[in-house]
């Protein structure tokens, strides 16, 4: 018994370049992008009363680096299986029982997710071929709906990577 | 559709599946099955939800938290409250909801204000002669009022949600919070002559102005915040993203507690938890958006109005349902899944909407301190090391005096909407 328990676990880890995909990478990556957008509401804040100057660009710019960083940590949330739910019964179920609603997680994850990454797509098409930038800042509107697209894709692909982990539940 | 929208949900919830997955399970049955809306509605929704600029206040408040946590922040606060109310009987377990009551000021966050003040003050509270169910039951309730003492992220999200005033339910969580640590402040009096417990130490003048002193950069966070607000000088978002640059001057530069790692990992760590919450927002964006357009919402209204309940006994049945809801879901999520609902059918019955806020917050902090699943029972048990055998007893007098003043402030409007007229 001890041996499986211990055999799963390794079986379960990650490899590092999976690791480097969906953890250290992104968090390296969206802890620079909070901090950016910190900056910027800061110099927002400064300049706009020492100066008398506003940075007109600011809260669009801080909202986009927010969308990116949510999208692309969710992808680190799925890797993990740390999503918020309730397991207040899903804990107590027959092993069997347990195992069924896992998979059909698993199933819902990849095939909803996939789902709305795919409608994701359709929009993010339109703005390509749109070409509508935002009103003050002036970004091209593909690059943050591109957040949604990417972030939903690498959902689907945290949850495919980490099948065996979501089947058992254990991360 | 009324199984696809209320039903289905229901299910995966219990089930266990994610909540963000529940709402959009929900959405797509619906989108596929009962209704002629483009699925590319669901890119919409989940964008428009996310892209409003008052969440941004979200991330920036969970890092300067949780910067301020790291920093060497609570013992300074613990010192600073210790000064002031060290001359009573209690005087240990009164510091520790003095305290909770202003890192609730800084952090908004309930799980990291327990595991902030009570690392501090557990072990000394049990060797002042505490008994081990008192101390981390104190200890884990006394972090609920984090959530009700602005700055608060459940607020936050309330008022997205119901699209309300930040600032107004900032203002209005303020009584009711100051009210919660008075009465938990009674309760500790009580029971510190009952047990017959004298750990009160000297104060004096000079003790409290060194406190003062070595604390006042720590009690400057929520100055500037919410001075900041309600002067005019800055949105709520504007102050949160200054208390994160406050907090990083004032952990790394001043008390040097917190090094440049330290802020890389909780800036990492305060987008993993905003992503845990924003997913749920976008797809709780998408179910509202159908709940609305789809006639639910106002079929739920209509039931409601057509029971003809008084908005007395409503309040009442909503209490009893948020706290059974707040002890088995985690608070962001339960505003969010239910708030769209909650509070078109109690502005349809005269409701102040923040009033409501500050209901809805109060019942889903209680539960997050009531057994068998409140979320700060568990990181009570792990900071503690106590068993839950001990935990729960020890939690039920703090839950009953939380209840009771629950049910003022859902009977008292005035309580919470009184010093709106003063903003």
């Amino acid at each position: 018994m001890t041996d499986a328990v211990n055999r799963d676990e390794s079986v379960d880890a990650p490899p590092t370049w999976q690791r480097l995909l969906f953890v250290s990478g992104p968090r390296m990556l969206t802890g620079t992008l909070i901090l950016i957008a910190i900056g910027i509401n800061f110099a927002n804040v400064i300049s706009r009363y020492l100066f008398d100057f506003a940075l007109f660009w600011a809260e669009e710019i801080m909202i986009f680096l927010v969308v990116w960083c949510v999208f692309i940590a969710a992808a680190t949330v799925a890797f993990d299986g740390a999503n918020l739910k309730m397991d207040l019964l899903s804990a107590r179920f027959p092993a069997r029982l347990r195992t069924a609603v896992n998979a059909l997680v698993a199933i819902a994850m990849i095939g909803g997710v996939g789902f709305a990454a795919w409608q994701s797509m359709i929009v993010v098409m339109l703005f390509v071929r749109g070409g509508s930038v935002s009103v003050t800042a002036s970004v091209p509107m593909v690059i943050p709906h591109s957040a949604l697209f990417i972030g939903l894709v690498l959902m689907v692909l945290a949850v495919v990577f980490r099948l065996r982990a979501y089947l058992r539940n254990r991360f | 559709m009324e199984w696809a929208m209320i039903a289905l949900p229901l299910v995966l919830l219990l089930l266990g599946f994610p909540v963000f997955l529940v709402l959009l399970g929900a959405s797509v049955a619906v989108l596929l099955f009962f209704s002629n809306d483009p699925a590319t509605i669901i890119h919409q929704q989940m964008f428009g939800s996310v892209t409003k600029f008052a969440l941004l206040a979200v991330p920036f408040f969970i890092f300067a938290g949780e910067m301020m946590s790291r920093g060497g922040v609570s013992i300074r606060l613990i010192n600073w409250v210790g000064s002031i109310v060290g001359g009573v009987r209690g005087a240990l377990p009164m510091t520790v909801v003095g305290t909770a009551t202003v890192f609730g000021a800084i952090s908004g966050s309930t799980a990291a204000t327990v595991a902030a003040v009570g690392t501090l003050t557990y072990d000394p509270l049990r060797a002042k002669g505490y008994d081990e169910k008192f101390a981390s039951g104190l200890l884990t309730s006394s972090g609920a009022i984090a959530n009700i003492i602005p700055p608060s992220i459940a607020m936050i999200l309330y008022a997205y949600a119901a699209e309300a005033s930040v600032v107004d339910l900032f203002a209005a969580g303020i009584l009711p919070g100051l009210l919660l640590a008075a009465c938990f402040g009674g309760y500790i009096f009580w029971y510190a002559r009952r047990h017959n417990i004298r750990e009160s130490d000297n104060v004096s003048w000079s003790g409290f102005v060194a406190a003062t002193k070595s604390g006042a950069w720590a009690l400057g966070a929520p100055v500037i915040v919410l001075g900041g607000i309600y002067s005019g000088i800055f949105a709520p978002t504007e102050a949160a993203g200054i208390a994160c640059v406050y907090a990083m001057f004032v952990t790394v530069c001043i008390y040097r507690e917190a090094t440049l790692k330290d802020l890389c990992d909780v800036a990492a760590n305060s987008v993993y938890l905003t992503a845990q919450i924003f997913l749920i927002v976008a797809f709780a964006g998408v179910y509202s958006w159908l709940l609305t357009v789809s006639g639910a919402a106002q079929g739920a209204i209509d039931l409601i109005e057509g029971l003809n309940v008084s908005p007395w006994m409503l309040l009442l049945v909503i209490n009893v349902f948020l706290l059974l809801v707040g002890t088995v879901l985690d608070t962001a999520s339960a505003i969010l899944v239910l708030t769209p609902l909650l509070a078109n059918i109690a502005s349809a019955l005269g409701i102040d909407l923040v009033h409501f806020g500050i209901i809805v917050v109060m019942n889903l902090s209680i539960g997050t301190f009531t057994p068998p699943f409140g979320l700060n029972i568990f990181v009570g048990q792990a900071v503690f090391k106590v068993p839950l055998s001990s935990l729960y007893p020890g939690l039920v007098p703090f839950i009953l005096i939380s209840i009771g003043v629950l049910m003022v402030v859902t009977y008292l409007p005035g309580l919470s909407l009184w010093i709106l007229q003063f903003i």
